[in-house]
C-alpha cells in the first residue's frame, strides 16, 4: 500500500478500527475532544502531542502541539519529553494512530497518557478552531483535504485556488459541469456571463439547473447551485450577452477564460478579447458525439484559435 | 458528452492556476466517445495568423455576429 494510500484508509476505516482497538486496549485512556478543549481553555498543563506524519500537519493542528510522527516515538519520545509524569494528550487524525502512540507511550514508563477521540478531524468538525500555516480556516482545511493532501495541491495550492477568478462564457451545457467542478474544488471567484433562460430542452445536459428552474435566467439558477454546493465560492453574475462592447472590460476582471459557448460568432469573440485581454481562454466545443478541448494562451508562447481557423467558418456552413 | 468537456476544461483551469502538469496550451484534444477515441493534436503559433502575429490585421473587436452571419444565439449542441 503506498502512503498516500494508506492515509485515505486510516480516515475512513478510523472509527471503526478505533472501536476494535479499544477493546482490545481497555487500559487506555481515551478523552474526548470538548473535555480537550476545555483543559486547554483551563490553561491546564499538559502536553499536546500530535502524532501524524509531517505531510498531514498542512491539514491544522492544535496550537502549541509537540510534533512526533508514531513510528518515530521510541527513539524521539525520550528526548522530547522528558519528563514521564506530565499529562500528555496524544492525537492523530481520527483517533486510531493516537491509540496505539499512547500504548507505546505507557510501555515506554509515561504515567499520564490520553488518546483525543476523534482526533483533529473531530475536532475540526466539532467546530473548534485549528492553527495553520496556510490562512486557511478550520472548515476549509476540512473542506478541501483530499486536496491538500495532494503533493500537486497542498494547502498552498488550495490558497491559490481560493484566490482565483475564472469567467464561465455561458451556463450551458459545457459551463454547467466546469462550474460544478470548479465550484466544488474552492475557486473563489466564478463569473458567469449568460442572457438565456432555462428550457426544458436544456435540463438533459445542463447539470446546473432544476425542473423548477424552466423560465428563470440561467445566471439566477447557476448562482443558487453553487452557494449550494460551496458557500466559499463568490459567483458574479451578468445576465447580458457577451458583446465586442463588454467583451474586453469584464475579461480584465478576471484570470482565465472558459468558453462555453455554442456558436462561432461568441468563439471567435471570446478568442479575440482573451488576446486583447491577455488571458488564457479555456476552449471547448461539442458537436453531436464528438468533443474538442485546447488552451489558447498566446501570451505563453502558444497559438490562438485564429491560428488554427483564421477566420470563422462562412455563413451556411455551420451546423447549429 | 459536453460533460466530459466541461470537466477536461475545468481541469485545465485548476492545472493553470497550480501550474502543474502540462497544459493543453499547444495540443489540441479531439474526443470521440463512440469510438472512445482521444487524439492529440499538436498545434503551433501560426506566423501569418490575422490575430496575434507581429502585424495583426485585427486590430480590435469586430462585429461577430455579422462576420459569421449567424444569429449569436443558436440552440445548437452545447
Amino acid at each position: 500500500m503506498s502512503e498516500k494510500t494508506k492515509k485515505l484508509f486510516w480516515q475512513v476505516a478510523g472509527p471503526l478500527l478505533r472501536r476494535a482497538l479499544k477493546e482490545k486496549h481497555k487500559d487506555i485512556s481515551e478523552i474526548s475532544i470538548q473535555e480537550v478543549n476545555r483543559l486547554i481553555k483551563k490553561g491546564e498543563k499538559m502536553v499536546l502531542l500530535d502524532v501524524r506524519e509531517k505531510e498531514e500537519l498542512s491539514l491544522g493542528y492544535l496550537k502549541d502541539s509537540i510534533f512526533i510522527p508514531r513510528a518515530t516515538l521510541p527513539e524521539k519520545a525520550e528526548t522530547l519529553l522528558p519528563d514521564k509524569n506530565e499529562p500528555i494528550i496524544v492525537y492523530c487524525a481520527a483517533g486510531v494512530r493516537s491509540l496505539l502512540a499512547a500504548k507505546t507511550l505507557k510501555e515506554m514508563g509515561y504515567s499520564d497518557v490520553s488518546s483525543m477521540r476523534e482526533g483533529i478531524e473531530g475536532w475540526k468538525k466539532a467546530g473548534y478552531e485549528v492553527a495553520s500555516n496556510s490562512g486557511l480556516t478550520s472548515q476549509q482545511l476540512s473542506r478541501y483535504s483530499r486536496h491538500i493532501l495532494l503533493q500537486e495541491v497542498g494547502a498552498e495550492g488550495q490558497a491559490k485556488l481560493l484566490q482565483a477568478k475564472v469567467l464561465l462564457v455561458g451556463a450551458g451545457g459545457l459551463g454547467c459541469p466546469t462550474a460544478l467542478y470548479l465550484a466544488a474544488a474552492g475557486v473563489g471567484t466564478l463569473g458567469i456571463i449568460d442572457d438565456d433562460r432555462v428550457d426544458l430542452t436544456n435540463l438533459q445536459r445542463q447539470i446546473l439547473h432544476r425542473t423548477s428552474d424552466v423560465g428563470r435566467p440561467k445566471t439566477e439558477s447557476a448562482k443558487e447551485a453553487i452557494a449550494r454546493i460551496n458557500p466559499d465560492v463568490k459567483v458574479i453574475t451578468y445576465a447580458e450577452r457577451l458583446t465586442s462592447d463588454n467583451a474586453i472590460k469584464i475579461f480584465e476582471e478576471y484570470d482565465i477564460i472558459v468558453d462555453g459557448s455554442d456558436n462561432f460568432p461568441t468563439k471567435y469573440l471570446v478568442n479575440d478579447a482573451a488576446f486583447f485581454a491577455k488571458k488564457p481562454f479555456v476552449f471547448g466545443g461539442v458537436f453531436q458525439f464528438e468533443g474538442q478541448a485546447s488552451v489558447f494562451s498566446p501570451g505563453n508562447g502558444g497559438p490562438c484559435l485564429r491560428c488554427l481557423f483564421p477566420e470563422p467558418p462562412p455563413p451556411g456552413l455551420v451546423p447549429s | 458528452m459536453p460533460g466530459q468537456v466541461g470537466l477536461i476544461q475545468a481541469t485545465e483551469v485548476i492545472k493553470l492556476i497550480l501550474k502543474k502538469g502540462k497544459p493543453l496550451i499547444g495540443q489540441f484534444l479531439i474526443y470521440n466517445s463512440l469510438e472512445v477515441e482521444f487524439r492529440l493534436f499538436p498545434v503551433q503559433k501560426n506566423p501569418s495568423c490575422p490575430l496575434c502575429n507581429e502585424e495583426p490585421k485585427i486590430k480590435e473587436l469586430e462585429d461577430y455576429r455579422e462576420v459569421c452571419g449567424l444569429e449569436s444565439r443558436s440552440q445548437a449542441a452545447a
